[in-house]
């Protein structure tokens, strides 16, 4: 049931960006490939008990699609779906999977915060926002990065120990690709 | 108001445990250590595997074992009964172990001095294979009694290895095994992965596997670290190497 943490990893960006932006969540694109061990009617129901726990993110809808796994088969790199009535092999010259193009995807794709900003009363700080249950469960892993992060700075600072090391600390991201539309 | 990617990922999930799995590998080669993470369904052996080959490996290189479990220390107990020196992650509700339960062994333990370290991830053949842990090598056992056609119904699992190691194999003579649909099904999902068909029990098979982990050591050492993908992809002339 590692779903309930691919549950929780999506709702705390989520949650991160919400509180930035002062807003509520409306809802979270999430794309899983086909050859990652994803169940999402699993991934749907651990969102759902999730969700509730902050009011950032307890209205926020997930949206699920599938990417359907393609390969490039070993043999002469043709390009196939790997199927499991095919035994994964290749389509065409029955050769095996090589390298898989796409199917192992999971990410956020998009994230709809309301266009109005929450009232004061749901203004808190992450900190303050976080459940219980997060809590626990984020606590021990993020003393862990920063623990690792203070070690490689020579205990100077967290985070930039953790940048020094290439390691991106959560609310750090760089979003490239993507675009912001109030 | 909303941020979308484009068909681009916004947010890539589990990124922390991939952050915190090169931490850990990088902890690893520091320290001249070849990690191996041991995945397969309960049952499967892991730990007679692993027992049998520190036997094997103990008069020329030194080793640790991490045993994950959801409950307990029987693994751990049962591997220091043999002068074993092994840690215990009991991972309460998790099915899988990650990255960071891993970091905090590194961490706050004091390990001994080692050339391997053994990790015995909890037994499941679906999690683990989701949480790369800083291991610079995946082997995934399957035991003659599961059936051959298990690399078909757990597909990532077995192509994102480096080995496999059928086990049980002393049972062959007595369970309904078909051995060439094994093979088959698993060289479609895996071309390269090395494999090796052992009986821990009576020790048949057992010293190709232990020779693999020796060549391993060797590929490690000249090579200064091996590199993984985020996602644990063997990197495959690394593997063309040990097995050939």
């Amino acid at each position: 049931m590692h779903e309930t943490t691919i549950a929780g990893s999506i709702l705390k960006i989520v949650r991160a960006r919400a509180i930035e932006s002062k807003r509520r969540a409306i809802s979270v694109s999430v794309r899983y490939g086909e050859f990652r061990n994803v169940d999402p009617e699993s991934l749907a129901f651990a969102f759902a008990a999730l969700r509730q726990e902050s009011p950032r993110t307890a209205c926020c809808e997930l949206k699920l699609t599938e990417v359907k796994a393609l390969a490039l088969c070993k043999r002469a790199e043709h390009e196939y779906r790997p199927r499991l009535e095919k035994m994964y092999r290749c389509d065409t010259c029955g050769g095996p999977i090589g390298e898989i193009a796409c199917g192992e995807e999971l990410d956020i794709t998009e994230i709809v915060l309301a266009a109005q900003p929450a009232l004061d009363d749901e203004n808190e700080s992450a900190t303050e926002h976080e459940s219980a249950t997060e809590r626990e469960s984020a606590t021990e892993r993020d003393v862990m990065v920063d623990e690792c992060a203070s070690e490689l700075d020579g205990g100077k600072s967290e985070r930039g120990g953790l940048a020094a090391a290439g390691i991106k600390s959560r609310g750090d991201t760089a979003f490239g690709e993507e675009k912001r539309n109030a | 108001m909303h941020e979308k990617a484009d068909g681009h990922a916004l947010e890539r999930l589990l990124a922390d445990n991939e952050q915190l799995a090169e931490h850990n590998r990088e902890h690893f080669d520091e320290d001249d250590v070849l990690c191996l993470n041991f995945m397969s369904a309960p049952g499967a052996g892991k730990t007679t595997l692993i027992e049998k080959a520190i036997g094997q490996l103990k008069d020329r290189y030194r080793s640790f074992v991490i045993e994950g479990d959801m409950v307990g220390e029987l693994d751990a107990d049962r591997l220091k009964r043999e002068d074993i020196e092994a840690f215990q992650i009991s991972t309460g509700k998790a099915c899988h172990l990650d990255a960071a339960m891993v970091a905090r062994v590194l961490h706050n333990l004091e390990l001994p001095e080692a050339d391997i370290a053994f990790i015995e991830n909890v037994g499941n053949l679906v999690c683990p294979a989701e949480f790369p842990l800083g291991e610079h090598l995946r082997v995934v056992l399957l035991s003659v009694t599961e059936g051959a056609d298990k690399p078909l119904k757990y597909p990532v699992i077995f192509h994102n290895c480096d080995a496999v190691v059928l086990t049980k194999c002393d049972l062959l003579p007595y369970v309904d095994f078909d051995r060439d649909m094994f093979v088959q099904a698993l060289r479609a999902l895996n071309h390269d992965a090395a494999l090796f068909e052992v009986s821990a029990k009576s020790g048949s098979g057992l010293t190709p596997f232990v020779e693999w982990i020796v060549s391993c050591i060797k590929i490690q050492r000249s090579t200064k670290g091996y590199s993984r993908g985020n996602k644990g992809e063997p990197k495959r002339d690394h593997v063309h190497l040990v097995s050939s």
